[in-house]
């Protein structure tokens, strides 16, 4: 077990729409004007995209994980906001403190900030919450201050991650498979029209984390965490598959969710090995083949306790270091500057 | 190279069934009604594309409320200008070759020689594909001050806050530099998770020109957006400010590049008489040339549209 490579997670890259800041803008103007409370928010993630170069000289590109907001963020998180989220993304809540000033910003407890959010996916865990609306384990936090005269917006995410002690390896040896690899082609167009069928199903809350087996006729099927029990009744322990969508679009490296997940995975059902699929798509084109398989472990003396594990996540920023990123919109909205520009 | 891209979405909206009783073959222009059926046939095709409502105060009563425009988001854009040229000789020789003809003079003005496969290839949804043929690319200088001289005002306040934050130290974490991750494995070249230039395309209904219009919203490698003088220096000068403005986008409170509508209805009447003539027989051809490989929708595509 020890030769086995430590399984290393690809974290998030924040994506604003700079309507998400006029949203902010308004709102802060109209709503909360001084109020400066959290409220949560409502992002969004897409499968992971690959983009497989044409000449073999050149290396592949791959897309960042994508943590997004739009001009929807401010929606309550329920179905129906759900449904408004771009085609073939996955939802994720999250919680923005807007601060007033740029020195509230600066002096604001982000650490503790940062803590509370990570006490809540721990509560959901606990509680398994998590288990019947999983996408509360992907909860984000978002630290803004909008410079409203200059269209100026700071701002610097968090996407807490539990640790565990220790940390996950990627089994046999650190193979992680495509999917096209690891099962046949029947297989992969049954699990395609199964999870395109389950998704429909499910709210778009429950659509980025499921349960995968193959049946004795070669059908995969899909099932939702809380069907745990159930699902993986007539399985072997080998045979259970976890699936999330998977934001990474790197071979070897699954993305952020699944870090929570595995968290959720061993205090509900004790799990020290269990195989992973990393669900990848291109949208719209059937075409499943950047999905990856491996299996993940620990040891199984890991236990996992009842308080609260450490965690870790905050965006960096261009710079690679811990620190806020800002974006200005003043080009873009301001309309001395628009004069400017107008023809 | 926007007249490429304005052909697209015309031939897009030509070959959409409704649009055949209208007025749209003499004029070039479409009717609203006519918009929202094109607007569904893209989203049915091309599944990346979605209706959305925007403001509710500069709704527009002669289209469906939920169905006000269309929108595609996180559009990479990979390439650099100097790569884009090669790319672009580089392919249109090949087709030269394959089909022994000679590229496909696409508009009146002469600006641009666009060839059929080029625009299937549009047609066909590969959104980066738009993008990276429609010029929109920062040059390769710009990028580096962009990342390297960072806003002269932030510097403080970001290294105020670095103070007062640490974190732990994550073996599980991978790690990261600014602009580029390399994720290290045995079989072919390497995979990197590049931080590329992304762009939202608009299309609105034009109300006064009976017409689709086009608009781009751009964010540099760490989701800034761009500005209007980065955008600018992104489109080809034979447009900047002629062709492609900075326009109030009708359904935001935004002001975003868009690609002014006066052409619109007389390039499409261009296209629908060069389609006339010659689109059956190109697109006969592709099918030929796809026809075999399984994995070929261009071909699958161009069937549906002949079809129709």
């Amino acid at each position: 077990m020890s030769s086995n490579p430590l399984l290393q997670f690809v974290t998030f890259s924040s994506a604003v729409e700079a309507t998400f800041w006029h949203t902010l803008s308004t709102r802060k103007i109209d709503l909360y004007k001084l109020d400066d409370t959290s409220h949560d928010i409502l992002g969004y993630y897409s499968t992971g995209r690959t983009v497989i170069s044409q000449h073999a000289t050149e290396a592949n590109i791959s897309m960042p994980a994508h943590l997004c907001l739009g001009t929807g963020a401010f929606d309550d998180a329920n179905a129906e906001s759900f449904s408004r989220l771009p085609p073939f993304s996955y939802p994720s809540i999250g919680k923005i403190k807007n601060t007033n000033t740029i020195e509230d910003f600066k002096s604001l407890e982000k650490t503790s900030l940062f803590k509370e959010i990570t006490e809540q996916i721990w509560q959901d865990i606990i509680s398994g919450e998590a288990i019947k609306n999983p996408c509360l384990i992907t909860r984000f936090l978002l630290v803004t201050f909008a410079d409203l005269k200059k269209y100026k917006y700071h701002y610097w995410f968090g996407f807490p991650a539990l640790l565990t002690e220790p940390p996950w390896n990627v089994a046999e040896n650190g193979q992680i498979k495509s999917i096209g690899d690891s099962w046949e082609s029947n297989e992969i167009e049954s699990f395609r029209e199964n999870y395109d069928l389950f998704r429909q199903k499910q709210s778009g809350a429950n659509a980025g984390f499921f349960l995968v087996r193959k049946s004795s006729n070669n059908e995969v099927m899909i099932g939702s965490l809380s069907e745990w029990d159930t699902f993986f009744e007539s399985c072997n322990d080998n045979e259970r598959i976890v699936g999330f969508a998977d934001p990474s679009s790197l071979p070897m490296n699954p993305g952020w969710p699944l870090r929570n997940l595995l968290v959720l995975l061993q205090r509900h059902w004790n799990v020290h090995k269990i195989k992973v699929l990393c669900y990848r798509e291109i949208p719209g084109k059937k075409d499943i083949s950047q999905t990856r398989i491996l299996t993940v472990e620990i040891p199984e003396t890991t236990s996992i306790s009842d308080k609260c594990p450490k965690s870790v996540g905050w965006e960096k920023n261009p710079q690679g270091k811990l620190g806020p990123r800002s974006a200005d919109l003043a080009p873009l909205m301001d309309p001395t500057k628009l004069a400017d520009t107008s023809v | 190279m926007n007249s490429v891209q304005t052909l697209s979405f015309g031939i897009r909206e030509y070959l959409s069934p409704v649009l055949k009783n209208s007025k749209f073959k003499e004029t070039g222009c479409i009717t609203p009604e006519e918009f929202v059926a094109a607007g569904d046939f893209l989203v049915y095709k091309c599944p990346t594309w979605k209706w959305e409502s925007g403001e509710v105060s500069k709704r527009r009563d002669y289209l469906p409320a939920e169905k006000q425009f269309l929108i595609t988001r996180n559009v990479p854009c990979f390439r650099r200008v100097k790569q884009m040229e090669y790319t672009e000789e580089d392919s249109e020789t090949q087709i030269e070759t394959e089909n022994g003809e000679e590229a496909w003079v696409a508009t009146h003005s002469g600006r641009v020689v666009a060839n059929i496969e080029e625009i299937v290839q549009q047609i066909e949804g590969e959104d980066e594909e738009i993008i990276k043929r429609n010029s929109i690319v920062l040059e390769p200088e710009n990028d580096k001050e962009e990342v390297d001289i960072p806003n002269i005002e932030d510097i403080p306040d970001i290294e105020d806050v670095e103070d007062g934050l640490v974190e732990e130290e994550d073996p599980a974490t991978l790690a990261t530099t600014s602009n580029v991750v390399v994720s290290s494995h045995d079989d072919g070249p390497s995979d990197k998770i590049l931080q590329v230039r992304t762009y939202d395309v608009f299309i609105t209904y034009d109300k006064y020109y009976q017409t689709p219009r086009m608009w781009l919203y751009g964010y540099d490698e760490h989701r800034r957006p761009l500005t209007s003088v980065q955008i600018f220096e992104d489109i080809s000068q034979d447009y900047a400010k002629k062709t492609v403005t900075i326009e109030t986008h009708p359904h935001l409170n935004m002001s975003l590049a868009s690609i002014h509508p006066c052409r619109h209805a007389q390039v499409m009447k261009k296209i629908i008489e060069k389609m006339n003539e010659e689109a059956l027989k190109k697109f006969e051809l592709l099918q030929q040339q796809y026809g075999n490989s399984p994995n070929s929708p261009q071909a699958e595509q161009a069937q549906v549209r002949v079809d129709q």
